[in-house]
């Protein structure tokens, strides 16, 4: 104290020289001011409240536009939700011409809703030919379909599946795992087909982990005590994960670096008929019967009902239709009354982008897939609810009518289904196609992309409807002159 | 801590919140303080001190590292938020009749503490509120005159000058004690 006594003295000597004569009782004036400081009575409990107070109100105003982390602490699901995906099914629909690789924020994330496309210069995403097919695991759940990675290829661009098979939905039954082998014969015996463009616009949805500073400090302000997550260094926020904490609640997980959003029964507090069974009587009791499977309109309706609960945007899909491959296999069972009728029934929302509706390459429906159990009627899951930003690129279009219904005739781009000129072959035809767009995988440089290329999906058109095997909805040609290159055929293979 | 609270500060304005527990913790007790010495009651020191903790972290992004030093820019916070309180209460900054001293051990032994109160009281509160601040600010929250033109918004000659003034002022009325003391313990009184 003294020293601050002598600074001050020496400071008001410098101002006013007079008071060198004075400095004594100059001195004591200002030793009397510093004596009488009052006593502030600082509470440091008050500080610490404080401190979490400010931490808090830090977290909550780096928190990005439309995604209220607070929300979780109340574990209000249905209304959380539609927050998240009110404000993530905004969207705008737009072109804009831009060397930039824009990144993926929430911040002006759309998932579902209208599409935002960005458009790049021609050839951008390198050969559409080099593509490597990684199998995906077939999951009825969305969470398998969160892998992270490189497992996003269609498993049926190597072993071509109906809708259904393998996916949520199948049921098992008589006729085994390998659904009966037939070779097939297509014809085409639709229009004449006129290709006049030249290039097609290939589609690449924008991946990319959210960078967004204000998560990430809100999760550094968070750290649990547990760890400085500050000694991390260029952090990224990749996903989050939040649950309801309710019987039949569900778990929402929101991946980033994939732009999706997964959600699945919380398999901890949804009931399992099948929990305490140890031989199979006790399975065959719990078994549902083949007339307590709801209607494709009821399947639809319970569907309907999730999405429209929990705000998610169905503006750019097409009509939702039911995966019914269980019910070829019921059919086909040798033994229907031991047939075992699936607990899970999925629906599928089919993408809308440009109007065009998205197929996989074996001529599926692919969007937004939501499982409904069969037993309590009510949805367990839901997956490929992705964010619709993409960038576009052109590449040459095939404009020889001939080579695309030859194509078609042998089975599609990938060759799909076995080709078989004898006698036993079925003959199916196809009918005039129709301009949509293919999902394909192509992995290049370590990066799986998720490309969407125009194509002409020829519908089968006079399937027997035998019960002795299954029909192929759709035989798909994209229309990237690279894709049909001869090189690039898989095979003819049998199913 | 002065080069680290720059570029602190700095982070701050940019968004950037993660060393933000470094500025609160060596501000806190000096924005409390400086507002209690003003105010003279705790809970609304306290309300007053959140009140400008949470008026910095909202208008982070106009903190200006050119345009001043961040602890100006907090003083000049809790100094407005003072202000706007006295409005709204309409509550003059008077100080009240007695304290509890922080050191009363640092009282000069020929003085009793409570007359040197109450002469400091006396003093402080016959000065215009302004130079009674510019005063409280050197003496008691040991701010320096750079610091203090910046927060009150005159010049650092100015300030001095406030200063000067009312020592000199309380440095009359001490002498007059002082001999009034002297003359009346000759006189036995």
């Amino acid at each position: 104290m003294t020293q601050h006594i002598d600074e001050i003295v020496e400071e008001l000597c410098r101002i006013d020289p007079a008071f060198f004569e004075q400095k004594t009782l100059v001195r004591a004036v200002v030793a009397k001011l510093i004596a009488v400081k009052p006593d502030t009575k600082f509470d440091e409990a008050f500080a610490r409240r404080l401190g979490a107070e400010l931490k808090n109100k830090v977290a909550a105003r780096n928190v990005p536009v439309g995604l209220n982390l607070n929300f979780m602490k109340k574990f209000n699901f249905a209304f959380g939700f539609a927050l998240l995906a009110l404000a993530l099914g905004a969207g705008a629909y737009y072109y804009a011409n831009s060397g930039e690789v824009p990144g993926f924020s929430a911040r002006d994330t759309s998932f579902g809703g209208q599409a935002e496309i960005t458009k790049l210069a021609s050839k951008a995403f390198g050969s559409l030919a080099f593509a490597q097919n990684p199998v995906r695991s077939q999951s009825g759940g969305g969470g398998a379909a969160m892998l992270e990675g490189d497992s996003f290829t269609d498993q049926s661009a190597v072993f071509p599946a109906p809708a259904g098979l393998g996916g949520g939905g199948a049921g098992g039954g008589g006729m085994g795992i390998m659904p009966p082998y037939y070779g097939y014969k297509f014809v085409y015996k639709g229009d004449a087909l006129e290709l006049t463009d030249e290039t097609v616009q290939v589609l690449r949805r924008q991946l990319g982990e959210s960078s967004s500073r204000d998560l990430k400090n809100f999760l550094l302000a968070n750290d649990f005590g547990l760890a400085d997550f500050g000694s991390f260094s260029n952090l990224k926020l990749q996903s989050f994960n939040f649950t309801e904490d309710r019987d039949h609640g569900y778990s929402v997980m929101v991946n980033f670096a994939d732009g999706s959003i997964a959600i699945n029964e919380d398999w901890l507090r949804w009931p399992d008929a099948h929990l305490n069974c140890a031989d199979q009587p006790c399975y065959d009791a719990g078994k549902i019967e083949i007339g307590e499977i709801p209607s494709d309109k009821d399947l639809i309706a319970i569907a309907d009902d999730f999405l429209s609960r929990h705000g998610i945007a169905t503006g750019d899909f097409g009509q939702p239709s039911v995966e019914n491959f269980w019910r070829m296999q019921y059919e086909q069972s040798s033994s229907q009354t031991d047939f075992y009728p699936p607990e899970t029934i999925s629906v599928i929302y089919p993408l809308r982008i440009l109007g065009q509706e998205v197929f996989d390459e074996a001529g599926n429906p692919f969007g937004m897939t939501i499982s409904v159990n069969t037993r309590v009627r009510q949805v367990t899951g839901l997956w490929n609810l992705t964010t619709q930003r993409y960038q576009s690129s052109d590449y040459a279009a095939e404009t020889d009518a001939g080579k695309i219904i030859k194509i078609a005739e042998a089975g599609g781009f990938r060759r799909n289904y076995p080709l078989e000129d004898s006698a036993g072959a079925k003959t199916l035809s196809l009918g005039t196609p129709d301009i949509s767009l293919v999902k394909i995988y192509s992995w290049q440089d370590g990066v799986n992309q998720e490309l969407l290329v125009p194509a002409l999906v020829f519908p089968v058109v006079d399937a027997p409807g035998s019960a002795d095997y299954y029909s192929p909805k759709n035989v798909v040609v994209p229309l990237a002159k690279e894709l049909l290159d001869e090189s690039v055929f898989i095979g003819p293979h049998p199913f | 801590m002065e080069k680290d609270e720059a570029v602190i500060a700095s982070e701050c304005a940019e968004g950037d919140f993660r060393r933000f527990d470094a500025l609160y913790g060596a501000y806190a007790r000096k924005i409390y303080s400086f507002i209690y010495f003003r105010i003279h009651h705790r809970e609304v020191a306290e309300d007053l001190t959140s009140l400008t903790f949470t008026k910095a972290v909202e208008h982070f992004s106009t903190f200006k590292p050119d345009a001043g030093s961040f602890s100006t820019w907090l003083y000049r916070i809790a100094r407005n938020t003072l202000y706007d309180h006295y409005r709204v209460s309409k509550t003059v900054l008077e100080l009240p009749e007695t304290w509890e001293i922080a050191s009363p051990e640092r009282l000069e032994k020929q003085f009793d503490a409570r007359q040197s109160l109450r002469e400091v009281r006396k003093y402080l509160n016959e000065l215009p509120q302004e130079t009674r601040d510019i005063v409280i600010m050197r003496v008691w929250d040991d701010l320096s005159y750079a610091e203090i033109s910046k927060i009150v918004g005159k010049s650092e000659a100015a300030c001095k000058m406030s200063f000067l003034r009312a020592v000199q002022k309380l440095k009359a009325a001490t002498l007059y004690a002082v001999l009034f003391f002297f003359f009346f313990q000759k006189l036995n009184i």
